[in-house]
């Protein structure tokens, strides 16, 4: 039993009572110990089993809070997780037996593989004795892939063997011959190549030894790309990489159809990349080889039992994959198959590694979301190239073209070869770089005229404060409704002043003067360039000094505080686009505000000295608000044009990129935009460059 | 161990969700998952390394579940085996739990007293804050060393009783009411110096100012 001597113990008693393991002997002694103590103790044991209490009421509530918790697993998290679970299937299904863990003991038994022919010789019997039989790596239609050792080379090796399934269709076992012969002829270092062949005493049933070349698919690496691309932790590299094992395809199926082989299945699944970078074709079991083509002849004079099929394609056989399927190929049209409908497959590669997405995953539903392979058929043999763009619009827009034309409808649309897909994806590659340089250049060029906007616009505005201080200003001020000699001296040095002013200033299109009253504004003194001869520069008569209803810069320049402005630009009669600068002016005697100067300058004549010393080939537009262009640098039409066209396209996702604060970047690297913001008015001038 | 079914209700909303493809459980049963092994390790890798675990094994033992009771339900029970692994080799591990973070100090004064004002006083407004109140115990107990930590876990959220875990961690009874004790001492001192500050809370300061 416990003797309590202290707080210390009686709190490790109280601690064991929360979880209701005390003897009533303890309990009692506690309480005995309890009703010993002075009021500090008390509160403190209260205070020590309230809040004890109330955590661990919360701990047994949240321990049920999982489902509602928000931070579940990351994306690439899950995606390892399911290709640990896809390795742990294929390693359970190798044990053959159930859902056992006894892969390992598969690998200690040796399964000898004897030659086709019973009466060879026991030399041929030695040589295909010599694997033994790891784990099974994958299973397909016309049989099983295993992980074996060769014992004499002491190296791994795949081995594909005929399941008794397919083995019982005449058709699917020519097809696995078929397979095997193929491979073999095929040398290529992105075609597996194949050591020997023959039939498994024990089960009957044929088999090929192959080279192991990993177990990672392009379509594992795609699956992974696209998580990180969905999880923002992607790297221009990833895509260069992918389209560098599609390169790679593209000179193997170039290689087998310059040996009359067409492999009509092309899909990522048939294509594994090993840790080293080499890219492997596999499944030719659907290829059709070319009758007058150089391996059909070889074949054939090589007496070879199951050549007179070879270049036969197999009635009623579904050739390919339906969601990468080609038109001809998912119309039956089988005598139309040739090299073009590889190109085709290889189009729906590279839209698979572009998309994320086989290229006819999304075509045809019914209502009930189910997918009815006859319907699905028919509309793939009708459908038109789909956009890759349309699933993913970041794919810039050359590259999505070239995937296009590889997945024309029409044969004679597409890629004449392999080969001529691969050289212009190769020459997309070089271009984004070059293209990478030139936006480097561009978005410099952009940052650079805004920064030099902005010195300008800030120097107008000065202009403008100072000649708020000008000691005429004050003296019409004081002299508006009082001697109209005095007035016309004071009127008139304004304007002197105002002219030298704008002298000294050649981008300023004019200056006034003006008396604001009654939400009516009067012009006081005008001096403004001609713009006939942009030299002269006039001070307007009186004659012709404007009045009427104030506008609602005015009247926001009018409600400044002194030294304050405001800054907007406006469209005049003439079309062109002025930016004005306004600073309200006060009578120093009543302290009133009385009217404002307003300083105006064309954004023509800011941007032009601008451009001519940054010497920029690209062409240069700013835009208003709405997407209209206020001015550019462009004197081609036709390039103003479809720079117009562009605008409207893209102009939403410029603004709401440019509201967030960032720059626009173009995923074709042709456009690059960013923007001035004039607070006060609550508008922009947005500045767009694009590439010659 | 005693079988601990009964305590985890699991909602199965849609019917065909009991019997998925090993490859769907990633997205099937994941999050929830690994929300739960987080709750109870405090450590998101290991969290994700436990339900890694849970699926590998569901796929090796596949053929002994039964179809009777729901899959999540069959692959929770294997999550939980899996965390009780894992907190047994984090027990054995923790050689030196607890000693060099014992709470008492903060409360008691070298002759055992309790020292005044080192607690607040829980009204009943803050009761009404419970689940509040969860999230700060959550980021106190990743600061308790896991050997008290793991006890309190399985003790207050899993309700094992002080045999099952003695047995499971295979550590003494005096052993796991010290690290009982001690966890629900630095618990109480770490949420009132988390908790936002009310008038009916007299807060307790260290020394040191912390």
């Amino acid at each position: 039993m416990t003797k309590i001597d202290s707080d210390l113990t009686a709190s490790e008693l109280i601690s064991r009572s929360m979880s209701g393991e005390l003897s009533r002997e303890e309990l009692r002694e506690l309480e005995s110990y309890k009703s010993q103590m002075d009021a500090q103790q008390t509160e403190a044991v209260q205070a020590f089993e309230s809040l004890t209490a109330w955590i661990e009421r919360s701990a047994a509530q949240g321990k049920e809070d999982v489902s509602r918790d928000s931070d579940g697993l990351s994306e690439l998290s899950k995606e390892r997780l399911k290709r640990a679970i896809r390795s742990a299937q294929r390693d359970s299904w190798s044990a053959g037996n159930g859902w056992h863990d006894t892969a390992s003991k598969v690998a200690e038994t040796p399964t000898s593989y004897l030659s086709q022919d019973a009466t060879e010789s026991a030399d041929i019997r030695q040589a295909v004795s010599r694997f033994t039989l790891l784990s099974k790596i994958g299973e397909g239609g016309l049989g099983t892939v295993w992980l074996a050792r060769d014992e004499r080379l002491r190296r791994n090796v795949a081995i594909k063997e005929m399941s008794p399934k397919a083995a019982a269709s005449p058709r699917l076992w020519r097809r696995f011959q078929r397979e095997a012969e193929i491979t073999g002829h095929l040398e290529h270092p992105n075609v597996v190549p194949l050591y020997m062949s023959g039939v498994n005493p024990e089960t009957k049933m044929p088999f090929y030894a192959m080279r192991f070349v990993g177990k990672q698919t392009l379509a594992e690496a795609i699956r992974e790309f696209h998580a990180k691309v969905k999880a923002h932790v992607d790297e221009p590299i990833d895509l260069h990489r992918l389209l560098n094992v599609f390169l790679k395809v593209c000179q193997a199926i170039a290689f087998a159809h310059s040996r009359g082989v067409i492999h009509r299945d092309l899909k990522p699944e048939n294509v594994v990349l090993d840790n080293f970078g080499q890219v492997i074709v596999l499944d030719w079991g659907l290829a059709k080889l070319d009758s007058d083509g150089e391996l059909a002849l070889r074949l054939s004079l090589a007496g070879d039992a199951s050549n007179a099929h070879l270049s036969q394609t197999i009635d009623g056989d579904v050739v390919g994959t339906p969601l990468y399927m080609s038109p001809e190929q998912a119309a039956g049209d089988l005598d139309k198959l040739d090299a073009r409908t590889d190109v085709y497959g290889l189009g729906a590669i590279l839209f698979a590694i572009l998309t994320g997405n086989a290229p006819h995953e999304n075509s045809h539903r019914s209502v009930d979301g189910s997918l009815r392979v006859e319907e699905f058929l028919n509309c793939i043999a009708g459908r038109e190239a789909p956009d890759p763009r349309a699933v993913n619009s970041d794919i810039p827009h050359d590259l999505a073209a070239i995937c296009q034309r590889a997945m024309a409808r029409e044969r004679f649309a597409r890629h004449a070869t392999a080969t001529d897909l691969a050289a212009e994806v190769e020459r997309w590659i070089a271009g984004k770089h070059e293209k990478e340089t030139r936006y480097d250049a561009m978005r410099l060029a952009g940052r650079d005229l805004k920064s030099r906007l902005c010195v300008q616009l800030r120097q107008l505005g000065t202009s403008t404060q100072f000649m708020v201080e000008l000691p005429p200003i004050q003296e019409l001020v004081d002299s508006f409704d009082g001697d109209s000699d005095e007035y016309a001296i004071w009127r008139e040095r304004l304007s002197q002043i105002l002219i030298a002013l704008a002298r000294s200033k050649p981008n300023v299109s004019g200056y006034s003067f003006s008396r604001l009253a009654d939400d009516r504004v009067q012009e006081i003194v005008r001096v403004e360039r001609s713009l006939h001869d942009f030299s002269h520069i006039r001070s307007v008569p009186q004659s012709r000094l404007r009045s009427g209803v104030a506008n609602n810069f005015q009247r926001a320049v009018f409600e400044q505080y002194p030294g304050d402005g405001v800054m907007d630009f406006e469209c005049t009669a003439s079309g062109a686009v002025r930016v004005t600068c306004g600073v309200p002016v006060f009578d120093a005697r009543s302290e009133e505000p009385f009217g404002l100067v307003v300083a105006e300058a064309e954004v023509g004549n800011l941007v032009r000295p601008e451009l001519e010393l940054m010497d920029t080939p690209q062409q240069v537009y700013l835009v208003d608000g709405s997407g209209h262009v206020m001015f550019t640098s462009s004197r081609d039409t036709s390039a103003l044009k479809k720079m117009a066209s562009e605008i409207t396209s893209k102009w939403d996702e410029i603004q709401t990129t440019l509201v967030d604060g960032c720059e626009y970047m173009d995923p074709d690297r042709e456009v690059y935009a960013n923007r001035l913001v004039f607070p006060q008015r609550n508008n922009s001038i947005y500045i767009l460059l694009t590439a010659n | 161990m005693a079988s601990k079914e009964s305590d985890f209700e699991i909602p199965e909303t849609k019917v065909f969700q009991a019997q998925l493809d090993p490859e769907e459980w990633v997205d099937a049963y994941g999050d929830e998952f690994y929300r739960y092994a987080r709750s109870r390790l405090r450590d998101s890798q290991a969290a994700e390394e436990v339900v890694q675990e849970t699926f590998l094994a569901g796929i090796v033992h596949q053929e002994e579940y039964s179809g009777r009771g729901s899959q999540k339900a069959w692959l929770h029970a294997i999550l939980r085996r899996k965390l009780i692994d894992l907190l047994r080799k984090r027990a054995k591990l923790e050689q030196s739990w607890g000693g060099e973070t014992d709470p008492t100090v903060f409360f008691f004064d070298e002759k055992g007293r309790w020292k005044p004002n080192t607690l607040p006083q829980v009204g009943p407004d803050d009761r009404l804050n419970t689940s509040e109140l969860w999230s700060v115990v959550q980021k106190c107990l990743e600061q308790l060393p896991a050997g008290q930590a793991d006890v309190f876990v399985l003790s207050v959220m899993e309700e094992w009783t002080s045999e099952e875990i003695c047995k499971e961690l295979q550590i003494s009874s005096s052993n796991l009411w010290v690290r009982l004790h001690r966890a629900r001492l630095s618990l109480a001192r770490c949420v009132s110096l988390k908790w936002p500050a009310s008038d009916k809370m007299s807060f307790f300061h260290d020394k040191d100012g912390s």
